[in-house]
């Protein structure tokens, strides 16, 4: 249970610690620069961040966190205060698997003549009947683990950064792309979390709450739906040697669907296009 | 004398009458029922203590007396019990070819399998005790029922003192 | 030289330019914790299964009731009801609407056909899909006589459940208790048998003699247990197969609480001796004997780690009843449980993680469980009077006696280690001291 606390309880809390300012101007937005003003002022973020200016502000545009966030970003226990959603809708649900997963009908294509090609026959010799062996792994599983290298070089340099800086405050985060991190990025975070938790039910019977935890890279249409869902290279190597961690990432992938789409507001889209790493961590959960 | 058997004998009489006439009534009510079994007759009256065997069975549970009791979770004899277990030394060394067995039992308040070996220490110390009065160990065997065998069946302190016992019992040799 | 002063000017600006344009990724990317979440069953259709032929119909029906009524005894999943099912399956060889089973808020869909074959075996498949993959997750057959079609549903209950919760099912057990009747002050007390969901209860000993206590052996095959046949309480073996009962070993007094080790090869028991229990075990295969404690407190109820290399026991040696841990060589006894109570009927989980146990506090007793060096104790059970527990093979789940009083005699219950899930195990009257069988072979 202790052996690697450090890592996420760190990045939990910070989530969880975000204190919601209300009408606070919280965020800034670059003007549109040229290509020269934008690097610079990508470079300017990045010293600030580096400095820890710890309530850096750009008193530039303000921007202000719509009102339906509020209810949910406030406290840690912002769920419980969450507004019930509608119910996922299943029919914007395209694809389960990532966006370069074929679509369901070649599946069902592929599907359709198991009974001859994965169903082998098995007889039993004595009255006790036997299962025959589980048909081989579809091909969807190597196409995954492929796509699943592609966004490993793709995001390798972010990936390898930390999660989340210990003791983060929301004003020491950055979003790249969007300016300076900030409350209304963590309030974000903590939207999503609200949204998706509900759904999540993790294997918490499992011997070792370790095994549980898996990563995902969540990509979002701007209506809220999902537009593609990856496990990251390190949950996938680990859910193909661990029943129990497969089992914890097929739980976490039915949440994501099911409490889909989210609501989050219209005009951060650029900041939770894509969620990554989309962190499960049943362990608080398993302590209960 | 007379009058007394008269009264007996009127006693009897009614009871048989009244015992008929619930059978009757009974018959009326159900008729698709099987006749019950015919009704037991009343039990003789229970024999006077004067007319028990000496060295039988029940010479020994009744005039020496057959049970010990302990506290919970303890297996020592109490010093109110020692008197009894004196008397029973005294009993089977007047009868010689009589053989024991002592039975140990616990209350419900303990694990199946710790009763069990708790019950065997109650009956090897009522064994221990005879034999230190000079019945011969050859005699004496015990066996542990641990909580299996209660003879008050409430979920209560006074019954659970009752299921606390020891008991010794006649397995061989007694006049019959 | 103006080149090269341009060339380092070049370089003093771009590279850190060149350095914010590496670090910077393509696209925004938040990174998001989840935490909390929602323990719920998991919701699954499971249509009766289709017949293969016309006459399989009620086989169909029979086998999926049966899936249905293991996975929901599970607690982990909640099998939806068929009236509400939209889309009405009719091949296991086409894929399913999926939209259909997601209306209904399907997470989970097993198809599945029966089909009596021309031999006289009957022919099960089944799939197990993903609603919201929108994928086959499992595809199985199997062949079976026809009066052996509950364990056909049991072992699809099995692989469904392997398959969703990433841990081995344990629906394709075997459950031997003690089946109880009569006034408590002369309780009939007969070794039984039955399925894990209570089915096909079947009693092995007559009721003329007292049993306690039964053990399966690892394959299922054996029971050790204790009877007073002859008024001698000794450790008994019971072939389930050939019905044939035999004293173990030839010991002058009571012995009592067996336990077979992981390779059945060895039964551990207490033999009493002048009033005092010890621990021994027997080898089978040479019946050779050999002494573990030696100390004048009760010992008792061992149980051996799935290892094979350590036994828990009872002991009262430090005053009171509680919870030891020792080689299985007899070394290295020591003390592991130190919570209020009492603490005794130690079993250790098939998976090695835990030790069930017995505490008793005054007069209620609860099943816990504790960790093999004694910590994170936990009780999982409601009591008042719970006792002596017993782990499905995948150590997920446990049996347990519950005494409901001398005069009502008692019942077996079952609990999830979370402790969720407490329900009763359906027997035909009174019932105590159930040992769960391995997964049957």
């Amino acid at each position: 249970m202790s052996s690697n606390p450090s890592q996420t309880s760190a990045s939990a809390s910070g989530a969880k610690a975000v204190p919601w300012r209300r009408s606070e101007p919280t965020t800034a937005q670059g003007p549109r620069f040229g290509v020269v003003g934008s690097l610079a002022f990508h470079g300017l973020v990045i010293a600030a961040a580096l400095f820890s200016f710890r309530n850096f502000h750009t008193p530039q545009e303000t921007h202000t966190v719509p009102v339906d966030l509020v209810t949910i970003a406030a406290e840690t226990n912002v769920a419980a205060q969450a507004p019930p959603q509608p119910k996922p809708e299943p029919e914007k649900i395209e694809i389960p698997t990532p966006a370069a997963e074929p679509p369901p009908e070649p599946q069902l294509a592929e599907v359709a003549p198991a009974p001859d090609a994965k169903m082998p026959e098995f007889d039993v010799a004595k009255e006790e009947p036997k299962p025959v062996e589980k048909p081989p792994e579809k091909p969807k599983v190597t196409k995954k683990q492929a796509q699943q290298q592609d966004f490993a070089a793709l995001l390798n340099k972010l990936t390898a950064q930390p999660k989340r800086p210990k003791n983060a405050r929301p004003g020491q985060r950055v979003i790249q792309g969007v300016g300076a991190g900030n409350a209304m990025t963590a309030n974000i975070a903590d939207a999503l979390q609200s949204q998706i938790y509900r759904c999540w039910s993790p294997p918490v019977g499992a011997p070792n709450a370790d095994d549980l935890i898996v990563e995902y890279d969540l990509r979002l249409n701007p209506d809220g739906t999902v537009a593609g869902l990856a496990l990251l290279p390190g949950s996938a190597a680990a859910a193909s040697g661990n029943s129990y961690t497969r089992a914890a990432a097929e739980a976490a992938s039915r949440a994501v669907y099911q409490c889909a789409p989210y609501h989050l507001p219209q005009q951060d889209y650029a900041v939770w296009r894509e969620i990554n790493p989309l962190h499960f961590d049943p362990r608080q959960l398993m302590q209960q | 004398m007379i009058r007394f058997s008269k009264a007996m004998k009127f006693a009897c009489l009614s009871a048989v009458l009244v015992l008929a006439a619930g059978c009757t009534h009974k018959q009326e009510a159900v008729n698709t029922a099987p006749p019950p079994a015919a009704p037991e007759a009343p039990p003789p009256p229970a024999p006077v203590t004067s007319s028990i065997l000496p060295g039988s069975a029940e010479d020994f549970r009744t005039n020496v007396g057959d049970t010990v009791h302990f506290a919970l979770d303890q297996y020592n004899i109490e010093a109110a019990d020692q008197a009894l277990l004196t008397r029973q030394a005294q009993w089977l060394n007047k009868y010689p070819s009589v053989r024991v067995t002592i039975e140990g039992n616990c209350d419900e308040r303990g694990t199946r399998e710790y009763n069990l070996a708790l019950g065997a220490r109650r009956a090897n110390a009522v064994k221990e005790y005879l034999v230190s009065q000079g019945v011969s160990a050859g005699r004496v065997d015990t066996i542990s029922y641990g909580k299996e065998r209660p003879i008050c069946t409430e979920s209560n302190e006074d019954c659970w003192a009752q299921n606390r016992r020891g008991v010794t019992t006649i397995t061989a040799g007694a006049n019959t | 030289m103006k080149k090269f002063l341009v060339l380092c000017a070049a370089l003093f600006l771009g590279l850190p330019l060149l350095g914010i344009l590496a670090a910077g990724p393509a696209r925004a990317a938040l990174s998001v914790d989840v935490t909390q979440g929602n323990p719920q069953p998991l919701p699954i259709a499971i249509p009766d299964f289709l017949p293969g032929t016309p006459g399989d119909a009620q086989a169909g029906a029979n086998i999926a009731g049966v899936v249905r009524a293991d996975l929901e005894r599970s607690g982990l999943f909640k099998p939806l009801d068929p009236n509400g099912f939209i889309e009405h399956i009719t091949s296991i060889n086409t894929v399913p609407n999926f939209q259909s089973w997601r209306t209904i808020t399907a997470q989970g869909l097993v198809t599945g056909q029966v089909t009596l074959q021309p031999d006289g075996r009957l022919r099960v498949d089944f799939r197990l899909w993903d609603v919201y993959g929108a994928s086959q997750m499992l595809g199985l057959q199997y062949f079976t006589q026809g009066e052996n079609w509950r364990r056909v549903a049991h072992m699809v209950s099995d692989a469904i459940y392997e398959r969703i919760t990433g841990e081995k099912g344990y629906f394709d057990t075997r459950i031997v208790f003690i089946a109880e009747s009569g006034p408590a002050t002369k309780r009939v007390k007969r070794l039984a048998i039955m399925d894990e969901d209570g089915a096909n209860p079947i009693f092995l000993t007559n009721g003329s003699y007292m049993v306690l206590t039964p053990r399966f052996n690892p394959s299922a095959q054996m029971i050790a247990y204790m009877s007073y046949i002859g008024s001698k309480p000794r450790v008994y073996l019971f072939d389930i197969e050939t019905g044939r009962q035999e004293r173990l070993g030839d010991f002058p007094n009571m012995t009592f609480s067996p336990r077979f080790s992981p390779d059945g090869n060895r039964v551990a028991l207490s033999l009493e001796t002048n009033g005092n229990s010890d621990i021994y075990i027997m080898d089978l295969r040479n019946r050779a004997i050999q002494r573990l404690t030696t100390d004048p407190g009760i010992d008792t109820a061992p149980s051996f780690s799935p290892d094979g290399r350590q036994i828990a026991f009872e002991s009262d040696r430090g005053g009171s009843q509680q919870v030891y841990v020792m080689g299985v060589d007899g070394s290295n006894q020591h003390r592991i449980s130190f919570g209020a109570g009492n603490n005794g009927t130690p079993v250790w989980s098939p998976r090695g993680d835990l030790l069930a146990f017995t505490k008793q506090q005054g007069s209620r007793f609860n099943v816990g469980v504790m960790r093999p060096d004694g910590g994170g104790e936990r009780i999982i059970t409601s009591g008042p009077h719970d006792e002596g527990p017993t782990w499905a093979p995948n150590g997920r789940v446990l049996m347990f006696t519950r005494v409901l009083s001398n005069s009502r005699g008692s019942q077996i219950w079952s609990v999830d280690v979370t402790g969720r899930n407490e329900r009763r195990v359906l027997t035909p009257g009174s019932a105590s001291d159930p040992a769960w069988s391995p997964l049957i072979q």
